[in-house]
């Protein structure tokens, strides 16, 4: 059931226009935070609103504007979707009380850039989860490129540029010189750019197109950081710890993969990867190789932030290689898995940015011993790591299962071997942190003498998202009801 | 009244030349209200005039100037105003953007050219005059006597920039008037065989009885290749980087976005309706050349650009290069591709006329647009610096801007016809200029660690005057507004414009 309604359009517009009034209140940063938050509860209010009816099958779309024959700038809104927008806009308001702690003691006055950049990412990532065609995806998934793009430098100095310099290049060349060619060729041949149950494609078209394409959307959407374009994603990690946790956890790459869970099923559809099974293997060995690789080097880096970095691309790549299973729960999984690893990572960033600003550590070596001088980040840490590895009773390990059942259904037992080494080599690049921070002996005594908690405005936003960790664990049935609803539209529709 | 509306087009313009010239001997000063009324007029009037084609039946309306109109079995004798959706649209946007430079370049040229203002601005409106005839009419000679109106104006108008811009606008005049010998020629070729000069007439006679006339093939030849010199395509671009960088800033903006963009357009013309896009395709070789050539001259001005470090250089060959993509697209002769030219058309006309009067903003105020020079250029200018970057997306072709629409088009031709040289060359020139942007945005903005920050000094705002400023933020913002109405943009105006072609 189809129902046209607006509530979409101003989901998503609602927090540019606070952008807007962010800028204009440079100089009063209590009226500027409170927009922020106003802002995040009336999108939070009006996603709830469109809850009881997606539950029950309905699909609210709507398009503002026609801009090619056949193609809008339409909006859709699914389980999945709304499920994506929902943790991303519920997630804004620990950030924005982290990044109040964070930022205003520093005296910080590129803050209203901050606030205003950030809200139009917001706005931006909300969008693609709700867009109803590649078009409209395609011009969110740029908005939120050169949105972030001031975050990512908002240092200013060397290092940032460099940072900045990367994630530019990686994501632009990609969008621009495979993802765009990729959907022009696609109406092209089959005139439409609609997400559909079951696909756009003609039964005729031939499998080696389709295996051309899919690769093409597969690196195009480089947010998704499928190897060998992931470069950009441990090179952003400069931005402020805000930022990193937000967009780098949240939105930014969970963007990408979404993308990549719309078009395989929207654009491709189900059966038609299930059918070919070039597609779905050249999927599975590209999305495999990324997620033994990345877990690899996560484990070989010192650096706390880029350690997390690429736990987040192997991360990712669970989900694009539950999606190439082709199987319903692999796609459940795929789609689970981004809430989960969502409220996971969050945590993990937020409290490496505490444990800096605490201790001034950035290297895993330098954090034996911390864990008795701020007990409660290194707990939020330790609920956080739990979550991505995938234990109970955090969320991981509801998405992982279902991603586990995916592998059987679809006969891919290499890829059930793939994903418990992945798990194992998570809990050996995570574990040894808290337990070396609560229990090895510092190496310098003296050093962390006076380090203690941070302000009260980073803590509690760390407590809120690991506690998230373990709700979503108990709430995961009805985080499945979403899946299920986005399942009946797209896996199921023949 | 109405029926006279298409001769006021061109009409006003030209008077407001004349009567600009003519009272600048007392009051100079009048000069410049004279010109502006006289574009008002000619503004006013196209709009009118879209509205009436949109309302009439056949979507054409003809004018006899003179009433010399058809005298039976000769056809048409006089010279002939035609004006449908094609030449409606892209009259609307020399109109509007002459008119907005006009405003823009009233400051510039006062402190640029002081003393030599009267002159100055009876040559701009006489080179718009120019460009809205060739443009406006349905006859081909007239087209060349248009077609030199504008230019030898355009070279007046270059050379006031003083130093390297007298050897600039020479090398444009021995181009141009070749351009145009080569246009003449083939014209006398066509009027040879055929008898005729109009347009309607030609279209008439050359696609159903002379298909196979080896005469009228190379007055085809000669026409297209006097007019690809005409707009600076690749091999012939030489003139046009220097002679628009040294122009003073009123000259480029107005000749940058326009002179090629109407050559364009009267390409389109002679392609598809004197010929037509049958006889296009019955000629293979000369399609894959200008192809081959046009994804060559995408590749080169975007890479030239590159090398360059005066931001105005950098625009001229950004020129080049995009007029690579008209050439190309027109040259795919598929549906997809011919939409993505004419749309191109407009589209680039107000990318280029954004870009220079960014440039002039910036001229303006600091006196130079070295690109390492600009350093803390947001802090200073804001609002001009956020234009210049909405430019540069639009060039680079971020939706939801006309730029990525154009290019959707155009890859969409590519790929229809196969020419997938093309489609590279788009996507290359479009990385490229996105790497050009980054280093405006490093240096304009990151360079100098934000001012407001303890212990930096601050840089005082300077941004350019109102009076460059509104019509620069019109402009860049029409980039977003023509992106979001493609859609009408493509099916009520250049859907109409072009002849059906079926889908291979």
């Amino acid at each position: 059931m189809e129902e046209a309604q607006a509530t979409p359009f101003w989901i998503v517009i609602i927090s540019s226009m606070a952008a807007v009034l962010i800028s204009l209140c440079r100089r009063a940063p209590n009226i500027r935070e409170a927009i922020i938050f106003l802002a995040a509860i009336i999108k939070l209010a009006l996603l709830l609103m469109l809850v009881p009816g997606v539950l029950d099958g309905k699909l609210y779309t709507f398009t503002l504007i026609n801009l090619l024959p056949n193609v809008g700038l339409s909006f859709k809104v699914d389980g999945a979707g709304l499920l994506f927008a929902f943790v991303s806009v519920t997630l804004w308001i620990p950030v924005t009380i982290y990044s109040i702690g964070l930022l205003r003691p520093k005296n910080d006055l590129s803050q209203t850039r901050f606030y205003s950049c950030f809200s139009i990412a917001i706005s931006s990532a909300v969008g693609v989860a709700f867009s109803a065609n590649l078009l409209t995806m395609f011009i969110f998934y740029e908005i939120l490129s050169l949105s972030t793009y001031p975050l990512v430098t908002h240092n200013q100095d060397d290092e940032a540029i460099k940072g900045g310099r990367k994630y530019l290049i990686y994501l632009l060349t990609t969008s621009v010189g495979l993802a765009l060619p990729a959907m022009i060729i696609v109406y092209q041949q089959t005139g439409s750019l609609d997400f559909m149950g079951g696909g756009v494609f003609k039964d005729q078209t031939s499998n080696t197109l389709l295996t051309v394409l899919a690769v093409m959307f597969l690196y195009g959407f480089a947010k998704a950081g499928l190897m060998p374009f992931h470069a950009w994603l441990p090179g952003a990690m400069v931005a402020p710890a805000p930022v990193s946790s937000l967009l780098h956890a949240v939105a930014v790459v969970k963007v990408g993969v979404f993308s990549i869970i719309r078009i395989m099923t929207g654009i491709f559809g189900v059966d038609k990867l299930a059918n070919t099974p070039s597609l779905t293997m050249i999927i599975c060995i590209i999305a495999g190789i990324t997620l033994i690789t990345a877990s690899l080097i996560a484990l070989s880096q010192d650096n706390l932030k880029a350690r997390l970095a690429y736990s987040t691309i192997g991360q990712l790549s669970y989900i694009i290689l539950g999606v190439g299973l082709a199987s319903e729960s692999g796609i459940a999984g795929a789609a689970l898995h981004i809430p989960m690893h969502a409220v996971g990572k969050i945590t993990l960033f937020l409290c490496a940015g505490a444990i800096y600003e605490a201790c001034g550590a950035k290297y895993i070596s330098q954090m034996n011993g911390i864990g008795r001088k701020i007990p409660l980040t290194m707990i939020a840490f330790f609920l956080g790591s739990l979550c991505v590895i995938g234990l109970p009773p955090t969320g991981g390990f509801i998405s992982k299962w279902y991603l586990l059942n995916g592998t059987l259904d679809s006969n891919q037992q290499w890829a059930f071997v793939i994903f418990l080494i992945s798990s194992l080599l998570n809990a050996a690049y995570f574990l040894p942190i808290t337990y070396k921070a609560f229990f090895a002996a510092p190496s310098d005594e003296s050093k962390y003498n006076k380090a203690s908690e941070p302000s009260m405005l980073m803590v509690i936003p760390m407590l809120l998202t690991a506690t998230g960790c373990l709700l979503v664990f108990f709430f995961s049935n009805t985080m499945y009801q979403f899946v299920e609803q986005f399942l009946n539209v797209y896996a199921k529709s023949n | 009244m109405i029926k006279h509306l298409p001769i006021f087009i061109v009409l006003a313009p030209l008077l407001g030349a004349v009567l600009a010239a003519l009272t600048s001997w007392y009051r100079p000063k009048l000069s410049f209200p004279i010109v502006l009324s006289g574009l008002f007029i000619s503004c006013l009037s196209s709009f009118c005039l879209i509205f009436n084609i949109l309302n009439s039946e056949s979507g054409v309306i003809h004018y006899q100037l003179g009433g010399w109109g058809d005298k039976g079995e000769y056809g048409i004798v006089g010279i002939q105003i035609t004006v449908d959706y094609l030449n409606g649209l892209i009259l609307t946007a020399v109109t509007i953007i002459s008119l907005l430079t006009a405003i823009f370049s009233s400051q510039s040229v006062n402190r640029e050219l002081a003393g030599q203002q009267r002159y100055f601005f009876a040559l701009f409106s006489l080179l718009v005059t120019g460009l809205l005839g060739i443009t406006i009419t349905g006859d081909i000679f007239n087209l060349y006597v248009f077609m030199e109106i504008a230019a030898l104006s355009s070279y007046a108008l270059i050379a006031y920039g003083k130093g390297r811009s007298y050897m600039a606008s020479f090398n444009y005049l021995i181009m141009g008037t070749m351009g145009a010998c080569l246009y003449l020629l083939g014209v006398g070729f066509v009027f040879v065989k055929t008898g005729t000069l109009n347009i309607e007439n030609l279209s008439l006679l050359i696609p159903q009885t002379l298909q196979t006339s080896q005469t009228v093939f190379v007055g085809f030849v000669l026409i297209i290749v006097g007019a690809w010199a005409k707009m600076a395509f690749f091999p012939m671009h030489g003139w046009l980087p220097n002679a628009y960088t040294y122009a003073p800033t009123a000259s480029g903006a107005l000749l940058a976005p326009l002179a090629t963009k109407v050559s364009v357009y009267a390409m389109i013309r002679i392609m598809i309706t004197v010929y037509s896009i049958d006889y296009v395709l019955k000629s293979p070789n000369i399609q894959t050349a200008a192809l081959l050539l046009s994804s060559i001259a995408i590749l080169v001005g975007s890479f030239f650009s590159l090398t360059q470090t005066n931001l105005r250089k950098i625009a001229c060959y950004f020129i080049v290069s995009e007029i690579g993509y008209m050439v190309g697209g027109a040259w795919l002769a598929n549906d997809p591709g011919l939409k993505g030219a004419v749309y191109h058309i407009i589209a680039d006309a107000a990318m280029t006329s954004a870009l220079f009067m960014v440039i002039g903003c910036i001229l303006f105020r600091t006196g130079q647009v070295e690109l390492k020079k600009l350093d803390g250029l947001f802090y200073k200018m804001p609002i001009t610096f956020i234009a210049l970057v909405i430019t540069m997306a639009a060039l680079i072709g971020v939706p939801p801007t006309c730029g990525f629409f154009s290019k959707f088009y155009l890859i969409q031709g590519a790929a229809q016809a196969g020419t997938w040289h093309f489609v590279g060359a788009l996507l290359i020139s479009s990385l490229i200029k996105a790497v050009i942007l980054f280093r405006i945005i490093e240096i304009g903005y990151n360079k100098v660690p934000n001012p407001a920050k303890e212990g930096n000094k601050t840089i005082p705002r300077d941004e350019a005057p109102i009076s460059m400023l509104i019509p620069t933020l019109i402009v860049t913002l029409s980039l977003i507004a023509l992106g979001i109405f493609t859609d009408t943009l493509i099916t009520d105006f250049i859907a109409k414009a072009l002849p059906e072609i079926p889908a291979p």
